[in-house]
């Protein structure tokens, strides 16, 4: 019979290695220490580059920076990218006009990580499991980065990855009845599949997300709206995909009923 | 890289490595009320106050937090005992290795507004895992602790 034991002093060097650290007194001077190496990273919350077993060898602090505020604007929030998660949650600008961000964010694991995780970090990875895509993605919302200016979060998201500073995202207050629902297999998990919604102008929007890939955007003519519209559109533009959460059937059908629901509350 | 650290109103200053976790920091300097439980940034075993907020110390480099106020249980001992005993009154505890954490949550909840039904309390501490129980008794424990609270305000006012 084989044993096999774990090497405890090997799984230390394994972990996340920093070598130097870098609190920035402004961004050009961030941006600079970024590119200086191939493995210089900014800091998020870190809490996905700590389960990592990267090397980086300069660690870009980015809280000096005035980042972490959400302001009000004529026409858009403006919300930095230190912003933490639980900021969004209990921030009366956002529940005015973007709830769907509130709530999108409350599932994720507890306020003591939602503390800590930003809005930054959280856009910047594109991860597909993302609440806060799916919700963002229904919106008009732009990206603002350092070196690229701003851009459209669909053409963002759609661009490889490169690197450069997220710093802010302008979130326009012109939808209506903003929306998102999602199902995890226990409350704090990550969401098997997620949905959310909005109306501006003329059109209905249609986010989903955690299929498992990325949130994918659909558009609908809101005046002739109907959920068998939008359910052969689901069944025919979206791909779903199978991973250790959920089956690509099942996020399917999970994802036409939380659509249907979405769409009942709606009318 | 020097860092300066306010562990429970007590100055630290101290050469650190760039990756040193604030919660191995707080248990190299003996305040092991903080612990690891899961190393998955999932249990909130490890939950301390930077600059009044509830953090993982276990997701957060010690030299970001240079010049900011940490507070551990062991700084908080009033409200530690205090809810300790309604923990204990209600027969919550098991193996007790959570309370730390919980209880350091359970303060900070106290402290943020518009905590008012169950489903706001539970919420609020899905980020504290406990193996043993089924919260259920943790939850009785906490809406007497809250309640008792509130009766003293009202008497107050």
């Amino acid at each position: 019979m084989c044993i096999m034991v774990k090497d405890y002093n090997k799984e230390v060097k394994d972990m996340l290695t920093i070598t130097q650290y870098h609190r920035a007194s402004d961004l050009e001077e961030a941006y600079q220490v970024l590119m200086e190496k191939r493995s210089n990273r900014i800091l998020g919350g870190m809490l996905w580059l700590r389960q990592s077993r990267q090397y980086v060898h300069t660690a870009i602090d980015l809280q000096d920076l005035g980042l972490n505020q959400i302001i009000d604007g004529k026409e858009y929030l403006k919300i930095g990218a230190m912003v933490t998660l639980h900021q969004l949650e209990t921030d009366p600008l956002i529940s005015g006009w973007v709830p769907s961000l509130a709530e999108s964010v409350g599932h994720i694991v507890g306020v003591q990580f939602r503390n800590l995780a930003t809005v930054g970090g959280s856009v910047f990875m594109k991860a597909g499991f993302s609440n806060l895509l799916t919700a963002l993605l229904p919106l008009d919302v732009e990206v603002c980065l350092h070196r690229q200016g701003r851009l459209s979060l669909e053409a963002f998201l759609k661009q490889p990855y490169q690197k450069d500073i997220l710093t802010h995202l302008f979130i326009s207050k012109n939808a209506l009845n903003p929306k998102h629902l999602s199902l995890h297999g226990s409350a704090s998990d990550l969401p098997i599949v997620a949905v959310a919604c909005a109306t501006v102008g003329t059109q209905w929007r249609l986010a989903v997300g955690a299929r498992p890939a990325r949130a994918h955007r659909l558009v609908f003519n809101r005046s002739s709206l109907s959920f068998d519209q939008v359910e052969t559109a689901i069944r025919k533009e979206l791909v779903f995909g199978d991973n250790s959460r959920a089956s690509a059937a099942y996020r399917r059908a999970i994802a036409l009923t939380l659509v249907r629901r979405l769409m009942e509350e709606q009318v | 890289m020097k860092t300066k650290l306010i562990i429970n109103g007590q100055i630290y200053e101290e050469i650190l490595k760039p990756d040193q976790l604030l919660l191995d920091f707080l248990r190299e300097k003996g305040f092991r009320s903080a612990k690891r439980g899961c190393d998955t940034s999932n249990c909130g075993l490890c939950t301390v106050f930077v600059d009044g907020k509830p953090v993982l110390s276990c997701s957060i480099l010690a030299v970001r937090c240079d010049k900011k106020q940490v507070q551990t249980l062991e700084g908080l001992q009033k409200e530690a005992e205090e809810i300790g005993r309604f923990i204990a009154e209600q027969g919550a505890d098991q193996c007790g290795f959570c309370n730390p954490g919980l209880i350091m949550n359970i303060i900070a909840m106290k402290k943020e507004k518009g905590i008012s039904c169950e489903s706001d309390i539970l919420a609020y501490l899905q980020g504290n895992l406990c193996r043993c129980s089924g919260y259920v008794g943790h939850l009785r424990a906490i809406k007497a602790y809250l309640d008792h609270h509130k009766i003293k305000e009202r008497c107050k006012g």
